[in-house]
């Protein structure tokens, strides 16, 4: 199966020629087009791919890949063959800029700031993207977790994806926290629609946490109710 | 008229990203994190370039050497091939630099296209390509402040004031490496435009003053070891090979560059060109001045000072071309420890070499260990060899033959490397391929002639040391190899694309803290 085969949304397009007026230069044209056909194959696709997709020759699809790796709109995989979309990409379509996560409302923090004074650990809140993407919108000042803002690859991304996939919360289980020797617990925060908003979490030192992993259960999840109702 | 980005394919593209699959299973840091990333601007990558070929020193000195090959009046066709090679050279390097960014530049790239043995090869002759450079410079710039000192000294007091330069010469050169080039770099900068022009304007005055006098032009000495003006011609692009290796060096910067992919190629494409035509202006001055002064081109110790001086230019032209020549040393004794410091601190990341090589400075995150080994080497060599007795001369000849040899072989190897490179990640560009085959066929016949030439002239030891230290490596790669096989199979670590890369800038900051350091 070829690349083109692949990618059913490919023959609906109009083809780049249809828009052409002529005297428009055809490099940035096809560049945005590689650009595109990058974001549609999906993560790994090869210059050979784009080429054949897209039906421009070899030597211009490579010119154009180094192009838009050189700018930074891709990125070569560690494979060295495989491309993926790149940093400028993702802002210039605007995917969950940092600016674009939504202000955590006072009375959500208030149920954070309840919550920490009813445990003796690091009780943290973090939003969560359709597209995978994490960021800390509370942590807690007096626990500081050096939890860190970040894509599917980074531990609050796998954290909220794990969440989404799990829909029924029936326990509550134990992960490895960003620094050695530290556990976190993750309950997730869900809207009306059930749909994932964000992730109430809870630091501290493994073995200790474990013990105390039901007794928080019975604290957290009113929490993360409310919480539900005030994020969604 | 829908122009290109229509806000119809804007949403289009929009809408594609927004609901591409993001990249899975990325490693969360880059490999190289250690250091610095994505900081120095482009002018640092140039400098660290232009330092390392030092075109105020090459371009005053190679044409002397280049006539005393004996191709005669022929020797700028010499400079003008070695320009041509340069540019191949520079084609089969950009097949990398493209697609790759690493610490041990041409080290990476050919492990990638031609595995562990031959490019472990090729990252040993590119060690000693950075060191015996090095050596020449740190020999070169203390000869010239013993220059300086007004009073004759003795047999005892000349060795130890020799010495006592080089030390202080690798001193300078430690205290800037160690900080980074990143705040020092627009004064680096300055000193090779300066140096260079100060060269050329020299060059200028040459051209001018031979063709007005009146002495009948001498015929020049066109004796050659090997026989034949061709080979004198190509022994000739060998000698100005001198002065342009090291323009790949920008490349061991790349993954502290930013937009490397962008930088690097063009740095690597033009440097070798631009000091190529100044090498090669040098040499047609050099060789009309040799031709109506007379003066014998194999025995001259400082072949612009002698010239001038017998085209009658008064005395203080001496003392400014010395300072400019040996502030053109310095800076490239600083760019080739540079380099040399990152390609032992990604031998020691990957484990080949001691894994304390692959540490960082805690405040700078330069590659501290990698350059304390390296300027043990570095220093250590020409101020023991200066200090039991031999001749300044003796050490820079040899230090350069093993320089040339180093880096010709390192040449060769990423000229190899580069079209199996591109094959197996499925890109074979036709331009690149042809370039890297013509390169590697040059080279191939360059350097055993070159090789010959050095027998027959009795200049073997450097050859000698070059063999030598490739033969200990291939050796100890093996031995590597039987003991720990999973440190072979790491080589040719580079800059690869982390979780990091394809997260928003303002995130990456936040994420990427330093390092483990020395």
């Amino acid at each position: 199966m070829t690349a083109a085969e692949a990618d059913p949304t490919r023959d609906r397009l109009p083809h780049p020629a249809a828009e052409l007026s002529g005297r428009q230069p055809k490099a940035i044209v096809h560049a945005l087009d590689v650009l595109e056909a990058v974001a549609r194959h999906g993560p790994g696709v090869t210059a050979a791919e784009i080429s054949v997709s897209l039906a421009l020759s070899p030597a211009t699809s490579y010119r154009l890949l180094n192009l838009l790796v050189a700018e930074e709109y891709l990125v070569r995989l560690p494979d060295l063959s495989g491309f993926a979309l790149g940093r400028r990409a993702i802002e210039f379509a605007g995917v969950a800029a940092p600016t674009a996560w939504p202000p955590v409302p006072r009375r959500a923090r208030g149920v954070v700031a309840r919550v920490r004074g009813a445990v003796r650990w690091g009780v943290h809140l973090a939003l969560c993207s359709e597209s995978g993407l994490a960021h800390v919108a509370d942590e807690d000042p007096d626990h500081p977790a050096q939890l860190a803002d970040g894509g599917g690859d980074s531990l609050l991304g796998r954290l909220c994806a794990d969440l989404r996939d799990r829909r029924k919360a029936t326990d509550l289980p134990l992960l490895d926290g960003p620094t050695p020797g530290e556990g976190i617990l993750a309950v997730a925060v869900r809207d009306d629609a059930g749909r994932l908003v964000a992730a109430l979490l809870v630091t501290g030192p493994t073995e200790p946490l474990r013990r105390a992993v039901r007794d928080l259960r019975t604290v957290l999840t009113p929490a993360a109710e409310e919480l539900g109702e005030l994020l969604g | 008229m829908s122009s290109p980005l229509s806000s119809e394919r804007t949403l289009r593209i929009r809408d594609a990203v927004r609901s591409s699959r993001p990249a899975r299973g990325l490693a969360p840091r880059s490999p190289v994190a250690r250091l610095d990333r994505r900081r120095l601007p482009a002018g640092a990558v140039l400098t660290q370039s232009l330092g390392s070929i030092a075109p105020a020193a090459a371009s005053s000195i190679t044409p002397a050497a280049l006539l005393a090959v004996g191709a005669g009046p022929f020797a700028g066709w010499s400079a003008l091939l070695a320009i041509g090679l340069s540019v191949l050279i520079a084609t089969a390097v950009n097949t990398f630099t493209r697609r790759m960014a690493a610490p041990g530049s041409l080290y990476s790239f050919a492990v990638q296209g031609i595995g562990p043995l031959p490019g472990f090869l090729t990252g040993c002759a590119l060690l000693l390509g950075y060191a015996g450079i090095a050596v020449t410079c740190v020999a070169a710039a203390a000869h010239s402040l013993v220059q300086l000192v007004p009073v004759a000294l003795g047999p005892v007091l000349l060795p130890i004031a020799l010495a006592a330069a080089a030390l202080l010469v690798a001193g300078i050169v430690a205290l800037v490496v160690v900080r980074g080039t990143g705040g020092l770099w627009p004064w680096l900068l300055a000193v090779e435009i300066v140096s260079t022009a100060a060269v050329v304007v020299a060059a200028v005055v040459l051209l001018v003053d031979s063709a007005g006098m009146p002495a009948a032009p001498v015929e020049l000495p066109r004796t050659d070891a090997l026989g034949g003006l061709p080979a004198s011609i190509l022994v000739g692009v060998m000698v100005c090979a001198s002065g342009f290796v090291g323009f790949e060096s920008g490349t061991a910067l790349g993954p502290e560059a930013k937009r490397p992919y962008l930088s690097v190629p063009r740095i690597v494409r033009w440097t070798p060109i631009v000091t190529g035509l100044v090498l090669l202006f040098s040499t047609i001055a050099q060789t009309a001045a040799f031709r109506v002064t007379g003066l014998d081109p194999a025995h001259t110790a400082q072949p612009l000072h002698d010239l001038l001086g017998a085209v009658g230019r008064p005395f203080w032209w001496a003392p400014v071309l010395d300072v400019v020549v040996a502030a053109s040393f310095l800076a490239c004794g600083i760019a080739s420890v540079t380099a040399l410091a990152r390609l032992l601190f990604a031998m020691g990341l990957e484990g080949v070499l001691p894994f304390r090589l692959g540490r960082v400075h805690r405040r700078y995150r330069t590659p501290v260990v990698a350059l304390a080994a390296g300027l043990v080497l570095v220093g250590g060599i020409p101020v023991v060899a200066l200090l039991v007795g031999v001749a300044a001369r003796a050490v820079i000849d040899t230090a350069v033959g093993v320089g040339v040899l180093g880096y010709t072989l390192a040449y060769l190897g990423v000229s190899l490397a580069a079209p199996r490179f591109l094959r197996r990640i499925g890109e074979p560009a036709l331009g690149a391929l042809v370039s890297s085959w013509v390169a590697a066929g040059a080279l191939g016949i360059l350097v055993p002639l070159w090789a010959v030439y050095q027998i027959a002239s009795g200049r073997w030891l450097s050859l000698a040391l070059t063999a030598g230290v490739l033969v200990v490596a291939a050796a100890y790669l093996l031995t590597t190899a039987s003991r720990h096989p999973e440190r072979v199979r790491s080589l040719g670590v580079f800059d690869a694309t982390s979780a990091v890369d394809v997260l928003p800038s303002d995130w990456a900051s936040r994420r990427e803290g330093p390092g483990p350091a020395a």
